[in-house]
Parts: C-alpha cells; sequence; structure tokens
C-alpha cells in the first residue's frame, strides 16, 4: 500500500495572520495600558512616600520644638524675631542661672526654622573653668566651660554669638542643631523634582503669661523636572505651648530673682 | 467509514483550534492579573509601612502626653495629700503600673524628697511605656515646689527675734519685724528683716485660714487633765481626737497619738508634749492661746491651729507642719530669746480634712495654695525599664 501524504487540516496548525495581528494589537494595547498605569502608579508612589516622609520629619521636628517650648521655663524675644529658651535643668537644676548649656535658640535662617543648642562636655579629670560672656577670652581652648548668661545678653542674642564663636573655638563646646523645619535630612532629595516643603511666616506670640504659640504656614510643592512648581498648596500651622515650669515671676528688671525660699 | 473517519478528524482539529486560542487568552490574563496583583501588592506594603510610620508616631505622641500625665498626676496629689495613702513622710511616693484608660500603656511615678529637711520641694520621674517598655517609652522628670507653702500665718503684727527658725513661707496680717530666719517669702503688711524669699508687702498669701472648730469632730475622748508621769505610755484616744472643754495644762512630758483639741487655752509646762496627729488630722486645735513656758517644749507634726500663741525665754518648739494663729502672733515676752523654736513647713504633715457631720460633707485643707514646676527635662528613653 503506497503511503499518501496527507491533506493539512484547516485549523491545526496555528493562527491565522489576521487573528494574530489583533490578538497581538489587542495585548500591545493592554500591556501598554498596564505599563503606563504602573509607570503612573510608581510615580504617584514615590511622590507620595517623598510627601509623606518629609510630613513625618515636619511633624518630628514640631514635636522637638514643642517640647522644647513646653520645657521652658522662660521665652526670651531676640532680634529678628528670634527666640531664646531656657530650661533651668543642668547642675541639679532649678539654680535660677542661666547657664550657656541651659540654652537653647529657635531661629529663622532663609525659609527654614532651626533649633539650636550648645553641649558643653566636662571631660574627667579636669577642671571646669566658670566664666562669663565677658570673661570667656581667658579661657583657653583646650578648657571645660561652664557659662554664666545674664538675662540682657540673651535678649540682645551676644549669648548665641558668643556661643557660636565659643563652640567654634574650644574643643569641649559643641553646636547641636536639634530640629530643622523642613528637615534637610536628605540634600540630594531636597533639590530633586518631587515635593518641596517652604516654611514662611514664621511667628511667636505670647497670648498669656507662661504660654507661647509659634505659627507658620507650610507650604508644599510638587516640582517636575525642569524646576517648574506643578501645584502646590499652603497650611497654617500653629504650635500652641504652656510652659509647664514658667518663671517668669522671676525675671524682674532684667534680674533673675529667686522664686522661693 | 472513510468519510466518517475525515469528518472525525476534522472535528477533532477545530476543537483543537480552540482549546489553542482559549489558551493563549487565559496566559495573558494571567499575566495582566499578575502585574497588577504585584503592583498593588507594592502599594499595599508602602501604603502598610506608612500606616506603621504614622502609627508609631501617634503612640510616641501618646506616651509623651501620658508621661507628662504622670507629672501632674504627682502634683495633684501632692497638693492634696488627703486623697491618696501616704508613707511614713506623709507624702505620696509614687505607684506603678497607672493608667487613664483600659489598654497597653502604663505610667509609673516616682515621687521622692531630695533634701529631706525641704518639705516643699520634690523630684518626680514620670515613666509611661507600651506593656513592659521594650518596645516604647517617653521619660520625664521634674521638680515640683510647693509654692506658696505657710509655715507661720500670724492674724497680728509682731516680731519674731533671734534663735526662731523659719522654713517656708509666712503671712503676718500685720507690721512684721524680724529677726528671725526665714528660708521661704514673707506676705505681711509691712516687713522689716530678711528673707531668703521674697517680700510681698500687701499681698494675699493665696491661703485661707482653716477655721477648725470643736464642731468639726464627730467623736472625742474628752479629758480633763493629762497624767504626764507615764511619758513612755502615749495617749492614743481610740476616736483619735483628745478632747478639753476647758484650759489644759500638760505639765510635764507627753506623748499623744492623735489630735488635741483645747476650748481654752494650753499650757505647756517644764516637759515636752509631743502630738503625732492621725492622718488628714490636725495636731492641736485651740481656741485660747498654746503658752509654752520656759522650760517647756512642743514638739507636733502637723497643723498647730490657735489664737495666738506665747513662748518663754527658753520654752521650745517644733512643728512640722503648720502653725495657724487667728488673731495674734507668736509672742516673746522675755527677750532675747533662749529657746529652740523651728517651724518647718510641711503640707503633706499638716494637711487637713474637715468634716461636717451634719451634711456629711467633707473639704479639704492645705497650708499649700499651689505648686509650679521648676523644671521639666526629658530622660533618654534608653533609660526606661
Amino acid at each position: 500500500m503506497k503511503a499518501r501524504p496527507r491533506k493539512p487540516v484547516h485549523g491545526t496548525s496555528g493562527f491565522t495572520v489576521a487573528e494574530l495581528l489583533v490578538a497581538m494589537t489587542i495585548s500591545g494595547i493592554v500591556l501598554a495600558a498596564v505599563a503606563t498605569l504602573a509607570f503612573a502608579t510608581g510615580k504617584a508612589d514615590t511622590a507620595m512616600d517623598d510627601l509623606l516622609t518629609k510630613q513625618k520629619f515636619a511633624q518630628y521636628n514640631s514635636l522637638r520644638i514643642r517640647d522644647a517650648l513646653r520645657y521652658s521655663r522662660r521665652v526670651f524675644a531676640t532680634p529678628d524675631g528670634n527666640k531664646a529658651l531656657w530650661q533651668d535643668v543642668e547642675d541639679g537644676g532649678a539654680d535660677n542661672r542661666i547657664n550657656g548649656s541651659e540654652l537653647i535658640f529657635l531661629r529663622t535662617v532663609g525659609s527654614d526654622l532651626r533649633l539650636y543648642a550648645f553641649a558643653f562636655d566636662r571631660p574627667d579629670g579636669k577642671a571646669v573653668k566658670e566664666t562669663t560672656i565677658s570673661t570667656l577670652g581667658e579661657a583657653g581652648p583646650d578648657d571645660p566651660i561652664r557659662l554664666d548668661i545674664a538675662v540682657a545678653e540673651v535678649e540682645n542674642d551676644t549669648a548665641f554669638d558668643a556661643l557660636s564663636t565659643l563652640a567654634a573655638a574650644n574643643q569641649y563646646v559643641r553646636m547641636c542643631s536639634l530640629a530643622k523645619l523642613p528637615d534637610r535630612y536628605n540634600p540630594d532629595v531636597c533639590e530633586a523634582p518631587g515635593v518641596k516643603i517652604v516654611f514662611s511666616n514664621v511667628c511667636f506670640t505670647s497670648p498669656a503669661n507662661g504660654s507661647v504659640n509659634l505659627t507658620y504656614d507650610m507650604t508644599v510643592k510638587r516640582v517636575n523636572a525642569s524646576g517648574r512648581v506643578m501645584s502646590q498648596a499652603t497650611m497654617k500651622y500653629n504650635l500652641p505651648a504652656v510652659l509647664l515650669c514658667s518663671a517668669n515671676n522671676t525675671i524682674i528688671n532684667g534680674e533673675i530673682v529667686s522664686d522661693d525660699d | 467509514m472513510t468519510i466518517s473517519r475525515l469528518e472525525k478528524t476534522r472535528r477533532q482539529a477545530r476543537c483543537s483550534s480552540a482549546t489553542l486560542r482559549s489558551g493563549a487568552a487565559l496566559l495573558v490574563v494571567l499575566f495582566v492579573t499578575m502585574v497588577v496583583a504585584v503592583l498593588s501588592m507594592a502599594v499595599l506594603v508602602r501604603a502598610n509601612r506608612q500606616m506603621l510610620v504614622a502609627d508609631n508616631g501617634a503612640a510616641r505622641l501618646k506616651l509623651d502626653y501620658l508621661a507628662e500625665s504622670g507629672l501632674v498626676h504627682a502634683k495633684t496629689l501632692l497638693l492634696h495629700p488627703q486623697e491618696v495613702a501616704t508613707g511614713p513622710d506623709g507624702y505620696w511616693q509614687g505607684q506603678e503600673g497607672l493608667q487613664i484608660e483600659t489598654g497597653r500603656d502604663y505610667y509609673d511615678v516616682l515621687v521622692m524628697r531630695p533634701v529631706e529637711s525641704d518639705r516643699c520641694t520634690y523630684r518626680i520621674v514620670s515613666t509611661a511605656r507600651r506593656d513592659d517598655g521594650k518596645e516604647l517609652g517617653s521619660r520625664l522628670e521634674g521638680c515640683l515646689r510647693l509654692d506658696p507653702c505657710i509655715a507661720l500665718w500670724m492674724g497680728a503684727g509682731g516680731q519674731l527675734p533671734a534663735g526662731v527658725a523659719i522654713s517656708g513661707d509666712v503671712y503676718c496680717a500685720g507690721a512684721l519685724t524680724s529677726s528671725a530666719t526665714i528660708n521661704g517669702d514673707v506676705f505681711a503688711e509691712a516687713f522689716s528683716g530678711n528673707s531668703v524669699g521674697r517680700a510681698y508687702p500687701g499681698t494675699p498669701a493665696g491661703v485661707t485660714f482653716p477655721e477648725i472648730t470643736s464642731s468639726a469632730f464627730s467623736s472625742w475622748t474628752t479629758v480633763t487633765s493629762v497624767d504626764c508621769n507615764h511619758p513612755s505610755e502615749p495617749f492614743e484616744p481610740d476616736t483619735g481626737v483628745l478632747y478639753s472643754g476647758g484650759t489644759l495644762l500638760l505639765n510635764g512630758d507627753v506623748d499623744i497619738i492623735g489630735t488635741l483639741v483645747v476650748d481654752g487655752d494650753l499650757t505647756i509646762r517644764g516637759g515636752c508634749a509631743t502630738i503625732r496627729p492621725l492622718k488628714n488630722g490636725p495636731a492641736a486645735v485651740v481656741s485660747g492661746r498654746v503658752i509654752i513656758e520656759s522650760g517647756g517644749k512642743l514638739d507636733a507634726s502637723g497643723l498647730v491651729q490657735a489664737d495666738a500663741m506665747t513662748v518663754g525665754q527658753t520654752g521650745s518648739a517644733v512643728i512640722n507642719g503648720a502653725v495657724f494663729l487667728k488673731s495674734g502672733g507668736v509672742v516673746f515676752p522675755e527677750l532675747p530669746y533662749g529657746g529652740e523654736m523651728l517651724v518647718r513647713a510641711d503640707a503633706m504633715m499638716a494637711a487637713v480634712r474637715l468634716v461636717n457631720s451634719a451634711t456629711m460633707t467633707w473639704t479639704n485643707w492645705s497650708p499649700a495654695g499651689g505648686a509650679f514646676f521648676k523644671y521639666v527635662k526629658r530622660v533618654e528613653a534608653a533609660a526606661c525599664p
């Protein structure tokens, strides 16, 4: 019996060109849609992540500032709308003397709001030199220091300048940045397109004795790659703080008097 | 037969082609579903992480406030020690495992007196924690000062000689001339002398006179005289109150555990009268004068309320609590004063609870008019237990 080649049966060897074209076109459209969705979702997610991270830092730093305000004995107004906070905690606490390490400075730097403190190290075996701002020149760069500051020196900002100079000159004095709003947690991100946060209208008010309000506007901007602001929203913030250990009654005519006994 | 086989083969081929097409669609659908699922998962993971961060921030804030609550809790109970069981020194020493609401968050409060002789300053450490604190904690330390805290209240002007020491604030309704050591503020119409604190001329002290009378006590043990020949056996009346309807003389050493109420004058002669009241009770309520003759001594832990007080040249008084004199002052008829007079303000010992037996209501009174924190500082969470 002679073998005869089989005639191909229609439809058994694959798709027709038309079927393939239609299927590929539909698949292409679907995949393009999915890719677009994935890209857009990723971008939105990154932007949201950036915003939330910045907001968390802003929130955290606001808490640091609120803490500093709440636990201060006194809030002093200094030039240029800045503030100095006094926490009487060193040397056993509540000795009614302003120590350099007890001052926290709340200052606006450009569109930032910053909280500075100065740490005074006291290494073992080295005598601590007690100084005032006027006698600060007598201390050497290797002398551990205890710095007494007068009310007037805080109020006219001499204290901040003296402490900044001291931190640069003395190895046992360090300037610490406790909080920055917005937080420069990552300078690259801050300068990159995405979300930017700007502070403005920073203002302090004292509605009542022993309480202080810190108000500011926080503007959140969406910036594209060319630096163009795509959208922005401004929110007003109010940080009211009651000074838990207010000592306003102990400062009379610029001098600290004993609050009691 | 051949035809039917061919037809069967054709049918199978058509069926196979349809199956292949359905398989491709399924693959496409599976692929798209997988991509969408992966994207959704990524978004969910990020959202979940943000939620955890937010939860953590909220919990931290809650614990910070809870730690502050501990400070305020302690402040309230130090101003109102009547409300709580206190230690042997009369003040609330704190408690562990306190809660504002049922849940995982607790706060522990520890109250200490850093300088034993200073009864107006307290160090408070408040630790807020979630469960055992290993996960989250917040700790604050504060120094609380009771102020004003009256040690000596005088309803009339007078003179305090050298040798008298007052640790606490002084109120005087008239002019006060002092050579005494006053470690506190002075609220007087006019003040001449030195004090470690500040003078507030013509300023109310912020503390009212307790106005305790014998009617404030619902039951008492009446005495007409006190046998002072057995100093080792203290008077400890069941009622907690020893009452004398007229002038009472304590002539020798006597130890009273409870409140001494005298409708008349109380004279202490030639011995030491020690009075240790029960919690929330005054040490002595005398409608007339307290007269401490030369050689006599009054040692009281609590509130001594009288109309006036006279102290002989070598008479002594050591009072940890407060002395409130309604219409007179402390009179020293013989100068120079050679005895020992020390009045140390102790709001914990002097705080009283007055019960109105007719209405069965009560009011609390304390020589402390207020309190403020001298400092509050955050202690690192690493120090939490």
